[in-house]
């Protein structure tokens, strides 16, 4: 964790193939409201910078600056794109496409080009799920484009826990952004999934299902890189919200 | 019974060029491109089929390979289902998929209704394309001449178009590594200096989220103060509006010095970026032609770039001088060889192989320079959106691209192998389709130079800019 006087700093690597709205995802998120058009292609690395707030009911709150780094997933650029950017970071954020089938197949490939990177051994060239053992980066899945999916399903119908199993076949073909199902690859890297459209009038802060996610996602970057002591984290949510200063 | 012999001959050969642009289509494309659209890889794969059987049937011409009757009748067969699919069936295609993603209209048979309209207008400006060149001495209408008039024309100026950029970019880029080797210190050096003015991006914008974060903290200090006591309230008011207004003006005007400095160092880091890429590219080719395989392209590279520029010396001399070549080069060759060197040969049987093979590698390096072009220019404009109707864009202009090589083609073969050509296209001006792809071909060249001239230049910029900016 790098440190901007004495806050310190975490790095995340938000990845995924061209055009599936990762800049747009990245702007809600730190600016709380959506961009006005559409943004250009991102040539190599856009920057932005969110100030987390921390709070626990005691003490003051902590200030963390995390800062997104948004990859441009075009394909001519994939040998620059390793050496450059993927030497450190704390946290990676997987983004796909939920009108494109082929941009949620490709988050694997993304996924396994940094683990290649990173690892000093000669990997294969296809992805298998036991490179994921050494790999204990924190992920989150974005899935964007929300209100032109037309009810397409990315959930995993044979690995669900939930009672609701008997239901599958009225409910699979329609969009279920619910907490007990995941898609497969949530389930194989372990992680929580985002289903969000990042132009909708709504404020990002208001979202709370999406913003419990993300600050989870957060906690686990700021566990894994500090030493805090644990009793600083208890279990429940933490708000983002930047009014509530005096309880 | 021959007939049938010929036609099951051309037939397997057609189902196999099908199965190869099907097969390119998913290698190639699909890979960067989500297409459930059956119809437009069949329309893609069928014109891909259609343009390799003509070229076959135009090397199975000078070979005499099959009957002259049914070669007539294949041309015939392929020439009408290629205009088919030209003029009529992808553009209209076309239409429809642009009108169904803008979306103005949801009833099927209103977009129907307005891809009619679009249609109608395409044909109309493709037959008023036409008018203004002196084509064609028949004047009827709707007749084969016509229609392959105009998408020669159209195919004539984009193969110009492409060649002239190949022409210049070919020579440009082995001059460049060439004359300024790229090591590895100049690829760190630009890593370094991306990562630097990254690192300036990036402290820029916690400073200004730092900035508002804290004024947003001061708002609410302010407004959860309001609900006390008037007159303190009046008094704290009046105390922070003197003390903090200085600071605040002060504070505004460095959030928007340093949002536009944040807006200049993200562009010279995008253009750093992009410098940074072209030089790991011509690293890789450094690397690649130090493997056997690469020297071998290397010294092709050189010759290729050689005959390059005698190409556009040449379309400059033809124009300047008005002469259009009447002669093909392996008669004009052989003539040559007799004259100089005396020898004696058998010119029929000899010009028949040579110009087989001249011919056989114009058409495969055609069809593989485009297919790699295609490719190319794919990747770079293609988007999740609108990727069907470049995909069907692409088969067009291969379309169009095949059949003015086959009208072009014909300037390089002998007189009596020309002859098919001319039957099978009708009565067409060919000379005035070479005179205005060397036009064309000139005026692409000068065109590629001052884009290729603006890239180094702007390449040399953002490094003063750099320099400038981020050293002081």
């Amino acid at each position: 964790m790098g440190t901007n006087g004495d806050i310190p700093t975490l790095v995340v690597l938000v990845l995924g193939d061209s055009s599936v709205g990762k800049t747009s995802f990245v702007h809600m998120v730190c600016h709380d409201q959506p961009l006005s058009t559409p943004p250009p292609v991102t040539v190599g690395c856009h920057i932005e910078i969110k100030l987390y707030e921390r709070r626990d009911r005691h003490h003051n709150p902590n200030l963390y600056f995390i800062e997104f780094h948004d990859v441009g997933g075009s394909v001519q650029h994939k040998n620059s794109r390793s050496s450059m950017f993927y030497d450190e970071f704390n946290g990676i954020i997987l983004v796909s496409d939920l009108t494109s089938h082929q941009s949620y197949d490709n988050l694997k490939e993304w996924l396994y080009e940094v683990i290649r990177y990173r690892s000093r051994q000669k990997l294969p060239t296809e992805f298998t799920p036991d490179v994921l053992q050494n790999f204990d980066i924190p992920i989150l899945l974005v899935h964007t484009k929300l209100d032109e999916s037309n009810g397409v399903s990315l959930l995993d119908n044979s690995k669900s826990p939930n009672v609701m199993n008997n239901n599958h076949t009225s409910s699979s073909s329609s969009l279920l952004p619910n907490f007990n199902r995941k898609s497969v690859l949530a389930n194989l890297f372990n992680c929580d999934e985002i289903f969000i459209n990042c132009y909708s009038n709504k404020r990002f802060s208001v979202d709370t299902p999406n913003v419990t996610k993300l600050n989870s996602f957060f906690e686990k970057m700021i566990k894994k890189a500090s030493v805090e002591p644990v009793e600083q984290l208890p279990q429940f949510e933490w708000f983002t919200s930047e009014n509530h200063y005096i309880h | 019974m021959s007939l049938l012999t010929d036609t099951i001959v051309v037939a397997i050969s057609q189902i196999a060029f099908f199965a190869a642009g099907w097969l390119f289509f998913f290698r190639q494309l699909y890979r960067n491109y989500d297409v459930r659209n059956r119809i437009v890889t069949l329309s893609f794969a069928l014109t891909f089929a259609l343009s390799c059987t003509m070229f076959e049937l135009i090397i199975f011409e000078i070979l005499a390979f099959l009957q002259p009757a049914s070669r007539y009748l294949h041309w015939r067969i392929g020439l009408y289902c290629m205009l088919f699919l030209l003029v009529f069936f992808i553009p209209f295609y076309i239409a429809y998929l642009l009108l169904n993603t803008i979306k103005i209209v949801r009833d099927f048979r209103l977009v129907l209704c307005f891809t009619l309209i679009a249609w109608c207008f395409y044909l109309y400006i493709f037959w008023k394309l036409g008018n203004p060149f002196p084509i064609s001495n028949r004047h009827e209408f709707f007749s084969i001449e016509q229609c392959i008039s105009r998408v020669g024309i159209i195919g004539v100026t984009a193969m110009a178009i492409l060649s002239g950029f190949g022409a210049v970019n070919c020579p440009y880029t082995y001059m460049a590594y060439f004359i300024k080797p790229v090591t590895d210190k100049d690829i760190s050096d630009a890593q370094k200096r991306l990562k630097q003015v990254m690192e300036i991006v990036a402290t820029k914008k916690k400073r200004v989220a730092y900035i508002e974060h804290e004024n947003s903290l001061k708002t609410t200090f302010n407004s959860s103060f309001s609900s006390m006591n008037n007159k303190w309230n009046f008094l704290r008011r009046t105390l922070n509006s003197s003390f903090m207004s200085p600071s605040t003006n002060n504070l505004s005007y460095n959030l928007s010095t340093i949002k536009q400095d944040i807006v200049t160092y993200e562009e010279i880091s995008s253009q750093l970026y992009t410098d940074l890429v072209d030089l790991q590219a011509i690293q890789q080719r450094i690397e690649y032609s130090k493997t056997f395989q690469g020297k071998y392209f290397h010294v092709l590279g050189h010759f290729f770039s050689l005959y390059c520029v005698w190409k556009i010396f040449i379309s400059f001399i033809n124009i300047v001088f008005n002469r259009v070549g009447k002669v093909d080069p392996v008669t004009r060759g052989i003539e040559l060889t007799v004259h100089y060197f005396n020898m004696q040969f058998d010119v029929q049987f000899w010009s028949q192989y040579v110009s087989f093979t001249l011919i056989g590698i114009i058409v495969v390096t055609s069809i593989r320079g485009l297919l790699i072009t295609l490719t190319k220019f794919f990747y770079v404009i293609s988007s999740s959106r609108s990727s069907n109707v470049i995909v069907l864009c692409l088969a067009q202009l291969m379309g169009m691209y095949f059949i003015s090589c086959i009208l072009l083609i014909r300037m390089n073969m002998p007189a009596q192998y020309r002859q098919i050509i001319s039957q099978v296209l009708g009565d067409l001006q060919f000379n005035f389709y070479h005179r205005w792809f060397d036009c064309i071909f000139l005026l692409s060249a000068l065109f590629s130079i001052g884009i290729l001239y603006l890239h180094y230049r702007s390449s040399q910029q953002s490094i003063s800019l750099y320099d400038k900016n981020v050293q002081k």
